[in-house]
């Protein structure tokens, strides 16, 4: 793991991030490729874990019980080496309250005319947090979970506080239909299936599968290799977000933005039909937000996996959009399949 | 002649105005423009001075010369640029496109995409220009993707593809834009014309086009080897054996070894003669001369009966396989299909084959012809059948009373006589008071004597029983031969001779016999024929008061002994003795009690008997008239009771139907329950916090009710306890619990009402009842108490379900609006158990209101929504009364504007009107229901399209029904005509979904409306006038495109399946199963409160198939289902004729 620097990830220029990009992304690489050891068949989720950790959106695993949802959270959180304080994870049901998730009122501030909770230890103190069962939460818990994904805020005696939250995975068996959950649903623009791997993977599956619960009882953690940290995460958002924001010149003067200079045209207007396409004839809503934030995960995903320019592999995040099981499982064919792969 | 015309605009007006005349824009020109936009057109058409002026007013001048580069052109509309659509281009599935090529070399590229993304109707031409090749693919319904490449012309390497969609014959525009005129465009036949943008027009001969398989040359991955056919290896001998199977399987046969016929003639002494009745048996010998006897249980609704057989070895029928038996508790091993094991076991149909088991579970195949099984009852009638003639004699004999001790020589040997004390106190009484029997009165009319003496003759007309089958079947036939109604003088005269034949027959055609002879009395009541009754009931019983009183005191009757008693009381009451009048309480409470065991005629007519007796007791018979209306409207005729058996089954061999029915029941069952657990666990149709477990075991028990209504007694039962298990496994302490074993409770009972053959439709019996207030008291005021929680989700399911409550539909919020008084009051309503409390209070809220309000005509209509299925638990005189109100009501309540007036308004006017209409037939008041009928078609006038159908469809869908039931059919005709004209306009089937195919939740309701209609027009028979209504509604459920609400789409559903219930019953299984085998699990979803409990739409989609299955009018037949209809009309009609007389003649 490389050694803590003493300036803080958002204090960096871009210049001082420019010098680190390339060791940044090889880092993050090697992170992604190393972990996959310890899996089967779960390097494409990790894939996405590592784009949306680095893009700071919210990435939801959704897959029937059993499928190493969990596990896989967890042995990322283990491989970024991340101190407990900074994670949190909880397996929401109706009827968790509130205060299990953002902390208990402080009954001696509480004497005092102030409503603060007690938050260490619970997510308005974590920067990556992994929610279970996240659809099964009640309205209090929703209305909650929306402000701080929205606002990176959470309020204290009515007085909003940033929250350090930078990753948020969620994990769920079933998508519901609810109206109510519908926006919390639209904040994850990536949706990807934990499928089982018996069918496919038997003896591998048994294989890993007991060297993990070997791991477990001898307490030892192989995966935390230190490749990379929660901190080169973070650096690498804030270095895309600066070159997202940078306005350079072109040979003849003129302004060119990242768009311009990282997203061919050919494959943009792919993008366009692709997404045209899945909109009119599969009937997958996209809202403009999640087109925005597509935008930012398609460039993340370039950037990571070749370097830079985006390319039509990368238009395979696509096929992560669906909104419901069948939508899931439909794009996952008809993605590839317009992009020619099949 | 050079036209300058200054600008585009001016020259689209000439054009399009006719200015410039039509003949002459649709004539070949010379064009140019000039940098300024002017147009100059070079014609040879004349242009007349009209025209010419016209062209002066807008500015066209003439011209010597044109204003630039000419271009000839076939018509002045390609002067007209393309406009470019507003949005993406909108094709359908079947639209062709022309996509043109800029290079041959493009077309392999852009072939391969399209069959990638799965379109393969392409075909092609190649066209050439000198060098230049372009490519015409001419593709059906294109991938979405491909189009928006097309538009995209940058994204082909080597070339650009357009694409052009058909705007008129032959007329092909590029994508993306429209020619103003496509439709007016003339050209020469055998050319198509392809339109660029701006206004690029190109002429390409028409001609064929090559399907694209004839150039695809598709490469195997790998070489193709040619495999050589091995010499098949010999074939596998597996040796079949019995291995131990369900040790719980109940017998159905059994074969004795050794002294078989001892052990049977042991059985048939010390056996009741039910348990023989529902024996066969054979005698065979083995090759080694063993004598066997085989027991078999004959074709039964019933239970196989349990039997302790010393020796025997019991066996059971494997797989269904009707002649297929192996030994009770064992399976054969390995499993082989059952086409297989029949074709190796039982592949004779003839032949009844039994495994007897051997050692290690081997086994021997022993068989017998099917022929060689006769029914154990008739060889017991053979033994004692040496003694027939001296008993007939006996039975003509009435001078002697005392022969009892004659018998006791010789014949069989007699059973303890049980009742020898009673009788001779009984023959005691009656030498002290003796009666002489009657043969014929004077009173009866010449024809009822000689049809009563015909009837009396037969019984002593000494006549094989063979003769007298054969009689039965010439008279039945003759019956149903001819024409006319129940009630022709034609039919009425064969009652007695069919009543005579039956009885004739011997005991077991008792019953059929009674129904005989009810409906002879019914209609002409002469005295030969009550004592040809009371004589076929009670052979040889003296007529005294000791007879009398032994039968009355008989504590828990049966239906025979019930029937004995009725017919005796008739006979005697023909002579009136002296000490018949202080035993009439005694008879009328026995009848009262057990009045529901006779025929609804026979309880009729010894109650009218015992109201003359007793000095016209009015209020007597009107009790007796309550009772029997109230089991009419509970449960109508009952077929088994009612109807002999051969109009029950008319037109089919013998229960050739309910076999059908019954058989396809079990795979509806699997069909449904499989597409209930597809859809339950399909993401996109339900939350995940539906209780798929309890919902399936809902499912099952409603299966196990329709099961138990066929008479499929063990199949109901093991799914009665299978759900048992699994309900009752759940923790009554939280409200999934509670819900369960309660609703658990009121399916056993209404599972058990039907097996015992008693109503199912009469409300839930006292004891659940009080239960489930036990539970609301429990709950107390707190919201969310899991008591108070279970009270709302059982409510709701009483609400929702026809089975588990027909009757009371209460609303199961009630309780959480306590806030509205009336509401409150309302909901008290049906817990009011006294039926004179329950009408003042009825009548208060309805005429003062409640408490501190006004009744106003809304207060009033809500009075009578709730109130009215109430009413029949008051009484008739009750239900006329409000009744009454209706007309009134409906008048009175202010007419709502189309916004106001919501669907829930409407679906409780329905409510009110199809009740109302149903008791006002029932009850006889055919002058309120033609003024209801006419209020419901003028109410239906007055509301808006989408709720017209909705109330329809609440009103139509059970009134046919109601009205068909109690004989109104000509006002079923009507109603069906008049909703025909009102509602669907003269519009065809087509015009409809066009118009509504937009809406798809009113598409729906109109596919109801005429899913009802269809329905009215099969119960008429008129199958084929319904079934493209039928086809359509099949085609919307299982293939439809129109998105509907998952609550509109169940409704369309039941409403589809109740419509196939009443056509024939083969195609009705078929379509029904269909149904659940190709249905989209995803289109019913499940999103209510009571949704963690059970899946609401599920299971109405379940309950109205079971109900349509176990409909009389798919079990019974068309025509069993007319004749009882017919006949519940008839009974009706004299009820309220008798009550009617009584009245008049007493002055009440």
């Amino acid at each position: 793991m490389p050694p803590k620097s003493d300036t803080a990830v958002e204090d960096l220029s871009l210049n001082d991030l420019q010098a680190e990009a390339d060791g940044l992304r090889t880092r993050i690489n090697r992170f992604r490729q190393s972990l996959g050891r310890f899996f089967v068949q779960k390097q494409e989720i990790l894939d996405l874990m590592v784009v949306a950790a680095v893009a700071q959106e919210p990435l939801l695993i959704v897959g029937p019980p059993g499928t190493a949802k969990s596990d896989i959270v967890l042995k990322f959180k283990d491989a970024l080496g991340l101190d407990e304080g900074d994670y949190f994870e909880y397996m929401l049901t109706r009827f968790t309250e509130p205060s299990e998730i953002i902390g208990a009122i402080d009954i001696g501030e509480l004497r005092e005319g102030r409503y603060i909770r007690r938050k260490a230890g619970k997510l308005p103190t974590a920067k990556l947090v992994f929610l279970d069962e996240i659809f099964k939460s009640n309205s209090a818990i929703l209305n909650i979970l929306l402000t701080i994904i929205n606002e990176k805020k959470f309020y204290q005696d009515g007085v909003p506080e940033p929250v350090p939250l930078r990753v948020l995975f969620a994990a769920t068996n079933e998508i519901p239909e609810q109206g109510e959950l519908a926006a919390l649903k639209d904040r994850f623009v990536l949706k990807v299936m934990s499928r089982p791997v018996q069918d496919a993977f038997f003896p591998e599956l048994i294989d890993a599968g007991l060297r993990g619960e070997a791991y477990k009882g001898l307490n030892q953690k192989p995966w935390a290799e230190g490749h990379c940290s929660l901190d080169d995460l973070m650096k690498a958002n804030r270095y895309l977000t600066y070159l997202f924001a940078r306005r350079t010149a072109d040979a003849k003067g003129e302004e060119v933005t990242d768009r311009q200079l990282f997203f061919p045209d050919d494959v943009f207007r792919e993008f366009q039909r692709l997404v045209k396409t899945l909109v009119r004839e599969d009937r997958i809503f996209i809202s403009d937000r999640k087109l925005v934030k597509l935008y930012k995960l398609l460039r993340v995903r370039a950037w990571l996996f070749s370097g830079g320019t985006v390319s039509r592999d990368d238009l395979r995040l696509l096929a992560y959009l669906g909104e419901t099981h069948q939508e899931i499982e439909q794009l996952r064919e008809k993605v590839p399949q317009l992009l020619g792969d099949v | 002649m050079i036209l300058l015309f200054p600008n585009l605009d001016t020259f689209r007006l000439a054009v399009t105005s006719g200015t410039v005349p039509p003949e002459m824009a649709l004539s070949p020109a010379v064009v140019s423009r000039d940098d300024g936009g002017r147009i100059f057109v070079e014609t040879n058409a004349k242009l007349s001075k009209k025209g010419k002026d016209a062209l002066d007013r807008l500015k066209v001048l003439g011209s010597k010369r044109h204003g630039g580069a000419v271009e000839k052109v076939a018509s002045w509309l390609q002067v007209l640029p393309l406009t470019p659509d507003a949005g993406p281009p909108q094709l359908s599935t079947q639209a062709p496109v022309l996509f043109e090529l800029s290079s041959p070399e493009l077309l392999p590229g852009l072939v391969a995409e399209m069959l990638r993304l799965g379109n393969d109707r392409q075909s092609y031409r190649t066209l050439t220009d000198g060098d230049d090749q372009r490519v015409l693919l001419r593709v059906i319904g294109p991938p979405y993707y491909t189009l928006l490449r097309a538009i995209d012309k940058l994204s082909f390497a080597g070339g650009t593809v357009r694409a052009y969609t058909e705007q008129a014959p032959r007329v092909w525009v590029e994508l993306g834009f429209s020619h103003p005129f496509a439709k007016q465009i003339k050209f020469d036949d055998g050319q198509i014309v392809l339109i660029r943008p701006p206004h690029e027009w190109a002429y390409l001969p028409d001609a064929g086009y090559q399907d694209v398989y004839d150039v695809l040359n598709f490469t195997l991955p790998n070489a193709a080897s040619e495999w050589v056919e091995a010499p098949t290896p010999a074939r596998i001998t597996v040796p079949l054996k019995l291995a131990a199977g369900n040790a719980t399987d109940m017998a159905e046969m059994w074969v004795l070894r050794g002294g078989g016929i001892a052990q049977l003639d042991a059985l048939v002494r010390d056996s009741d003669d039910r348990l023989t009745e529902q024996l066969r048996f054979a005698v065979g010998a083995s090759p080694d001369g063993e004598e066997v006897v085989i027991l078999g249980v004959a074709p039964s609704k019933k239970e196989p009966p349990v039997m302790a057989l010393d020796g025997a070895v019991a066996f059971k029928s494997y797989w269904r396989i009707p002649n297929l038996f192996l030994p009770v508790g064992t399976r054969l091993h390995p499993t082989v299909r059952r086409d297989v094991v029949t074709k190796l076991l039982a592949e004779d149909r003839d032949r009844r084959v039994w495994l007897f088991p051997g050692a290690d579970g081997s086994f021997v195949p022993e068989a017998i012809s099917e022929n060689a099984f006769r029914p154990l009852g008739d060889w017991v009638e053979y033994v004692i059948g040496a003694s027939a003639t001296d008993l007939r004699e006996w039975i003509a004999a009435t001078e002697f009373d005392f022969e009892s001790f004659i018998c006791t020589d010789g014949g069989p040997k007699p059973k303890p006589d049980r009742e020898k004390p009673e009788r001779e106190k009984r023959e005691k009484d009656e030498r002290e008071t003796p009666v002489t029997k009657p043969i014929a009165t004077k009173t009866a009319g010449k024809k009822s004597t000689t049809n009563a003496a015909a009837a009396v003759e037969s019984l002593t007309t000494a006549r094989p029983p063979s003769a007298w089958k054969v009689r039965c079947d010439e008279l039945e036939r003759e019956f149903r031969d001819r024409d006319g109604p129940l009630d022709s003088p034609e039919r009425l005269e064969l009652w007695p001779q069919l009543a005579a034949a039956n009885a004739a027959m011997g005991d077991d055609r008792k019953g059929e016999a009674a129904i005989c002879w009810v409906n002879a009395l019914w209609n002409q009541p002469a005295a030969g024929l009550i004592d040809g009754w009371a004589d076929c009931e009670t052979p040889n019983a003296p007529r005294t008061a000791a007879e009398l009183d032994a039968r009355l005191a008989v504590p828990s009757p049966t239906p025979s002994q019930v029937r004995a008693l009725a017919s005796l009381f008739l006979a005697v009451a023909q002579g009136t003795p002296d000490w018949l009048k202080p035993r009439l309480p005694a008879v009328q409470k026995f009848l009262e009690a057990h009045e529901t065991k006779l025929p609804v005629r026979g309880a009729w007519l010894a109650a009218v008997r015992l109201a003359q007796l007793s000095g016209t007791d009015v209020l007597g018979l009107a009790r007796v008239r309550d009772r029997v209306l109230g089991r009419l409207l509970e449960r109508g005729l009952s077929a088994e009771q009612d109807l002999p058996t051969f109009l029950r089954f008319a037109g089919l061999k013998n229960s050739e139907r309910l076999r059908v029915v019954r058989e396809r029941m079990v795979d509806l069952h699997r069909a449904a329950r499989k597409w209930a657990e597809q859809s339950l666990q399909s993401p996109a149709s339900v939350p995940t916090q539906v209780d798929s477990v309890c919902t399936l075991a809902y499912l099952d028990l409603m299966f196990a009710f329709g099961l138990a209504k066929l008479g499929e007694g063990a199949a109901a039962r093991a799914i009665v306890e299978s759900a048992q298990k699994t309900l009752g496994g759940i923790k009554t302490a939280d409200t999934k619990g509670i819900v369960a074993n309660y609703l658990f409770k009121v399916f056993r009972s209404r599972i058990d009402d039907a097996l015992a053959d008693k109503p199912t439709i009469g409300p839930l019996s006292r004891e659940l009842l009080d239960e489930l207030e036990a539970i609301n008291a429990t709950g107390g005021k707190a919201a969310n108490d899991p008591h108070k929680l279970a009270y709302y989700v059982i409510s709701r399911m009483r609400q929702q379900s026809e089975i588990v409550d027909p009757q009371e539909k209460n609303d199961p919020y009630a309780d959480w609006q306590k806030q509205d008084e009336l509401k409150k009051e309302l909901a008290e309503l049906p817990r009011l158990k006294d039926a004179a409390t329950l009408r003042k209070r009825v009548l208060e809220l309805f005429k003062v209101g409640v408490r501190g309000q006004q009744s106003t005509p809304e207060t009033r209509f809500a009075v009578l929504h709730q109130a009215l299925p109430l009413t029949p638990r008051v009484g008739q005189d009750f239900v006329v009364e409000m009744l009454r109100h209706v007309p009134a009501l409906f008048q009175a309540m202010p007419p709502s504007s189309p916004g106001q007036a919501t669907e829930e308004q409407a679906k409780k006017e329905g409510a009110i009107l199809e009740r109302a209409l149903f008791l006002a037939a029932h009850y006889d008041q055919n002058d309120l229901v033609q003024s209801l009928v006419d209020q419901f078609i003028a109410h239906v006038r007055k509301k808006p399209d989408e709720q017209r159908f909705v109330l329809v469809n609440i009103v139509a869908g059970r009134s046919l029904k109601s009205l068909r039931k109690v004989g109104l059919r000509d006002e079923v005709d009507k109603l069906l005509r008049r909703m025909q004209d009102e509602i669907l306009k003269g519009k065809t089937l087509g015009q409809l979904k066009a118009q509504y195919a937009a809406k798809g939740d009113v598409w729906a309701e109109v596919l109801q409306t005429l899913l009802n209609l269809a329905a009215g027009w099969q119960t008429f028979g008129l199958h084929d006038q319904a079934e493209p209504i039928l086809a359509a509604a099949r085609e919307e459920i299982l293939t439809g495109q129109v998105k509907m609400g998952a609550q509109k789409f169940a409704s369309l559903g039941r409403t589809y399946v109740a419509a196939v219930g009443q056509g024939p019953a083969d195609s009705g299984m078929l379509r029904l199963i269909e149904l659940f085998q190709k249905l989209d699990p995803a289109r019913i979803t499940n999103r209510f409160t009571s949704a963690p409990y059970y899946s609401r739409l599920h299971l109405n989609l379940i309950e109205s198939t079971v109900l349509a299955v176990v409909s009389d009018d798919f079990a019974l037949g068309q025509s069993g289902k007319q004749w009882l209809d017919e006949d519940e009309q008839l009974v009706r009609k004299r009820i309220h004729r008798d009550m009617r007389d009584l009245v008049k003649r007493t002055g009440v």
